[in-house]
């Protein structure tokens, strides 16, 4: 019998020693898995503002309540506090606190601010089980929509800032260890370790409110009356590259992103490239500006509106034949500026290209930006030379075409994009505060200061002139390409684009306008696209007396303003005037007649562009900068006036 | 059987070595209770471990009173304890609360008493008491049926109420006491025989095996051939029958039978009891996580801590050392038991002692080899560390009654 006995006990021992020796680590495992249960706190998210602490985004933060009755004690007096805690529902939680069940739901979806000191007491407390649900929204749906972009379900950003930023936005999410019961119930112990969650930071976006609104609502016009595919704009500051506003249409509502076509939530802006059309002659004149090759008043034959390059020919829209350089580009003639582009060579026009940004990314902070198209320069042939010189052959997002023109407002610089402002943590703390970064400079600001005159002029009485504004320095370049298809270029469909900034003498707002196939009568960018700019302008200038006035900060205008918004007569003639001890062009607008405008100080090359946009060819004496002219200032003038300016060497360089 | 000439300093001893053993082992039993209360909050008398504490003196004073007792009155007594104890355990039946739907409980004013947990000390006596009786022919194949019977009756009570673990003590404990007082051991073999035909009747092989076992036992034992034809007959359609039977009970039926063996054994299915259980003696190792940090115990993952899984808090927060010592500790208990019948010269007495020495290591066997998996969940408590009021009262009368009557001699 004692045998029998030892045997049970070895037998025993030996199943003891087999899992607790040789075996533990396996159970061990098994113990741990079953019972660790790492819970994650998610994060609030950060918020998006506009550059006035407008929310674009907000979260609405809520939390489910619910309990572990068995695990919670002193029934009454915790149901009590609750009720002043949470809800004056005192009944319902003693019968949930005396309830047999494991797990009871107090309450739903309570705001966080009204439960703030609930949750300073109980959020970890064992028996408690604190859900934090987040919902976040989009208070101007569609408005910023591509922008904004949205978040998913695990609320991580998948499509605009929210993707681009999603590091910054998403926070860190905290956890707390607990313990998993057999029953599956989770236990909060006040001994277990846990983490925080640290939320998200605070964007705060270069984008202006007000100004997004406008654009979106006037492409939205635009979108419905010229019956278009597609329509897109962006506004910047071209001196500083802020983006101000940036919108497509058509948009989607991110509050509800499976309810629209995967293909509205692009920021076409950044993402679509085109053929930019004549909005792209502006490398052929800085270029040849900035060489030196060519003076705005030259003489171009445009040979009566057609040139052959090779086997083909390229037409003019109208037919032009003796033409000066600045009418050239103010009149977009195809054939005066592929003749002034064979002249400087394939060699510049790819440089001034390659200077002014196009083909490279711009580095927004922005998801999906396309570096455009502009072919290897060893493929460049005559063919190509000449296409690229009128904006064909090559393919730019509406981002290039805004930054480009914004080095000719700025005086020269190719800027990078800014469309974050700052960043801050929660608590306050700027983790990132923009400044304009400087790129390279594309030319001289000599050229960019002609280049302003001869878009102003373009604008003032060129094809851009749906975009004028009384008494506002609009100065742009229009662009009609037509689309590529797959058997060519369309005869049919169209992008009409314009690129408008103003003041035209220091710009401060630059905005590119662009339609995708508008199906009315007019297709070209000046008469769909300039007015969209000019509408947009319009109504921006009102929201901001530094806009609307804008020679008080900087130079008298040689006009009074009242005289530019008489409504008794409309406009006739716009001069460009200059302000003596500023290089810059000062440009204001006549409303009667022809005036002859104040030269003192500018540069042969500028009193010629600026006499011949009145008609007037003058006789010059001498070279450097003008010191004496006749007729002199507001004299009323016609073709036909004799002129006469007499120029010295400057002393003094200004610029 | 008597070797020992200091008989009673040497029995003396053994008592002192037996109630050491005991309240080392009741101390390992609040240890482990203390550790799975650690997160209650309650005073501590409304824990689990300070009403263990309360039982155990409890139990200490009964063990005390039944010091009053003569060991004569017990022996003349003994029937009539005996039916007086089936009646208590009937009456569960009529009066008894139904706790957890089971009729175990007897309730007498603020106490629930568990009458079939001291009726295991009844059962001893009567078989003790008719094993003791001077005309009784041991030998004899005959003398095997009263005791049995004795066990049976009350058997079969408590497997209705049901309480498969108490009702396989009752049988059990019987057959060490049959040893102890010289039945063959082939007429034990004949009586288990139909038992280990039906279990292993389910299995082909097990079955194969065991008939073998018995063509071989039959051969040797010399037994008259046909009453050993009709034994291995009659144990050969038993199982045949079994599994046809089975098979024609209609599935509620097979399921009263299974309750009637898996008393709340499996809540949450396949072995999840077991498994639990392995883990966390298995997670224990060596030297264990230390008292208050067995995940398994304080999440609940273990069923039943307190009663029959506390040898697995034992094994997760001790280890295998602490396993080990309170393995030793009931080793030593019952080979102390053992020794003490082996040097009492009263036949009856030794018997007493045998007995409460069988069920003492039938729980203690059973509980543990349920715990590390190596017998199926039956529902046995550990003796004098399982937290049960009755249970634990009835452990101190059992040790009271080997104290008494190993003592009887000197008063």
């Amino acid at each position: 019998m004692s045998a029998a006995f030892i045997l049970f006990w070895g037998l025993v021992v030996g199943r003891l020693f087999s899992i607790q020796v040789i075996n533990s680590d396996q159970y061990q495992a098994t113990c741990k898995h079953q019972a660790d249960y790492r819970k994650t706190i998610t994060p609030i998210r950060g918020a998006i503002f506009d550059r006035n602490q407008k929310a674009l985004t907000v979260d609405i933060v809520q939390y489910n309540i619910a309990i572990h009755p068995y695990l919670l004690d002193d029934k009454e007096n915790l149901a009590k506090e609750l009720s002043i805690l949470l809800r004056p529902n005192y009944s319902k939680y003693l019968k949930a606190l005396k309830s047999d069940r494991t797990y009871i739901v107090l309450e739903r979806n309570l705001p966080h601010n009204e439960i703030q000191a609930f949750l300073d007491k109980y959020q970890y407390h064992n028996g408690f089980a604190v859900e934090r649900r987040i919902q976040r929204n989009y208070p101007f749906g569609e408005l910023t929509g591509q922008l904004i972009g949205f978040t998913d379900t695990d609320n991580h950003g998948i499509v605009g800032m929210e993707k681009e930023l999603e590091p910054y936005l998403c926070g860190s999410p905290g956890w707390q260890i607990t313990l998993k019961d057999g029953w599956g119930r989770l236990n909060n112990r006040p001994d277990l370790p846990y983490q925080e969650s640290t939320d998200g930071n605070d964007i705060t976006l270069t984008i202006d409110y007000e100004y997004q609104t406008i654009l979106y609502e006037e492409l939205m016009n635009a979108f419905t009356n010229h019956d278009a595919d597609k329509a897109m704009g962006i506004i910047i500051n071209p001196q500083n590259g802020e983006i101000l506003g940036m919108a497509t249409i058509p948009g989607f509502d991110p509050n509800n992103p499976m309810n629209y076509p995967v293909s509205s939530q692009i920021n076409r802006v950044v993402t679509d490239i085109f053929e930019p059309g004549s909005t792209f002659k502006i490398i052929t004149a800085t270029a040849a500006f900035d060489r030196n090759r060519i003076q705005p008043g030259d003489i171009i034959d445009c040979e009566n509106g057609h040139i052959s390059v090779g086997k083909h020919i390229i037409h003019d829209h109208k037919k032009y034949n003796q033409l000066s350089f600045a009418e050239v580009i103010k009149k977009s003639s195809n054939v005066g500026t592929i003749k002034v582009a064979q002249k400087i060579g394939r060699d510049e026009v790819f440089n001034y290209a390659r200077r002014y940004g196009f083909g490279m990314k711009t580095d927004i902070q922005f998801p999906g930006e396309q570096e455009g198209i502009i072919h290897p320069l060893k493929e460049w042939g005559e063919l190509a030379l000449a296409q690229a010189a009128i904006g064909h052959g090559i393919c730019v997002t509406a981002l290039q075409l805004a930054y480009a023109y914004a080095a000719i407002a700025n005086g020269g610089y190719l800027i990078k994009p800014q469309l974050v402002k700052s960043i801050q943590t929660k608590d306050g703390i700027t983790l990132y505060e923009n400044k304009s970064q400087y790129i390279r400079r594309v030319a001289s600001s000599e050229t960019m200061q002609t280049m302003r005159e001869l878009l102003r002029l373009t604008v003032q009485s060129g094809t851009g002139l749906k975009a004028e504004i009384n008494g506002m320095a609009i100065a742009g370049k229009t662009g009609t390409a037509q689309k590529v298809t797959e058997t060519g270029y369309s005869q049919t469909d169209y992008v009409a684009t314009f690129v408008g900034f103003f003041p035209a003498n220091n710009p401060k707002l630059l905005c590119v306008i662009v339609v995708d196939n508008p199906k009315g009568i007019e297709h070209t960018g000046g008469n769909v696209s300039a007015p969209i700019l000019r509408d947009v302008f319009a109504r921006i200038v009102n929201l901001s007396d530094d806009l609307f006035f804008p020679e008080d900060r900087f130079q008298a205008p040689d006009i009074n303003i009242a005289e530019y918004n008489s409504e008794k007569q409309k406009p006739s003639y716009r001069t460009v005037t200059t302000a003596p001890n500023n290089s810059r062009v000062q440009l204001s607008s006549y409303q009667y007649s022809k005036q002859m405008p104040d030269l003192k100080g500018k540069t042969l090359r500028q009193a010629i562009a600026i006499l011949q946009t009145l008609g007037v060819d003058p006789d010059i004496n001498g070279n450097g900068v003008v010191v004496s002219q006749y007729p002199p200032k507001n004299t009323i003038i016609s073709t036909n006036t004799d002129c006469r300016i007499v120029l010295q060497p400057r002393e003094i360089q200004f610029d | 059987m008597r070797k020992s000439i200091q008989i009673g300093s040497s029995i003396s001893n053994s008592n002192y070595l037996i109630a050491l053993t005991v309240f080392l082992l009741c101390v390992a039993g609040l240890m482990a209770l203390y550790s799975a209360s650690l997160h209650v909050e309650a005073s501590f008398f409304k824990k689990v471990i300070g009403k263990q504490l309360l039982w155990m003196i409890l139990g200490v004073i009964t063990m005390f009173a039944i010091f009053l007792l003569q060991k004569k009155f017990l022996f003349d007594g003994a029937f009539i304890f005996y039916w007086i104890g089936i009646a208590m355990v009937v009456l569960p039946y009529f009066f008894g609360s139904s706790a957890a739907s089971t009729n175990r409980w007897f309730v007498l004013g603020p106490f629930h008493f568990q009458p079939s947990e001291f009726m295991k000390i009844l059962v001893i006596v009567a078989v003790a008491r008719y094993l003791s009786g001077s005309d009784l022919i041991i030998s004899d194949f005959k003398s095997l049926i009263m005791p049995l019977l004795l066990a049976l009756l009350p058997m079969g009570i408590v497997l209705k109420q049901p309480d498969l673990g108490t009702s396989i003590i009752y049988f059990m404990l019987v057959f060490p006491m049959l040893i102890w007082a010289g039945a063959r051991i082939y007429h034990l073999f004949i009586v288990l025989a139909p038992v280990i035909s039906i279990i292993t009747a389910f299995n082909f092989y097990s079955f194969f095996i065991w008939v073998l076992i018995l063509i071989v036992v039959l051969y040797f034992s010399k037994e008259r051939i046909w009453v050993a034809i009709i034994l291995f007959v009659f144990n050969l359609s038993l199982g045949f029958l079994t599994p046809v039977l089975w098979n024609r009970l209609k599935p509620y039926q097979q399921n009263r039978i299974m309750t009637l063996f898996n008393v709340n054994a499996d809540p949450l299915g396949s072995g999840y009891q077991v498994i639990q259980s392995q883990v966390a003696i298995g997670s224990g190792g060596l030297f264990g996580k230390g008292i208050g940090n067995g995940t398994q115990t304080h999440l609940k993952f273990l069923p039943e801590q307190h009663n029959d899984f506390i040898f697995s808090v034992i094994g997760e927060e001790y280890g295998f050392v602490g396993v080990i010592v309170v393995l030793f500790l009931f080793f030593i208990l019952i080979s102390l038991l053992i020794s003490v019948a082996y040097r009492l010269r009263d036949r009856f007495s030794s018997l007493v002692v045998i007995g409460v020495m069988s069920v003492l290591f039938f729980h203690v066997f059973i509980n543990i080899a349920m715990t590390v998996g190596l017998l199926p969940v039956t529902g046995l408590p550990l003796p004098f560390l399982s937290y049960g009021g009755s249970f634990i009262i009835s452990c101190f009368l059992m040790v009271g009654l080997v104290f008494n009557i190993s003592l009887e001699r000197r008063r």
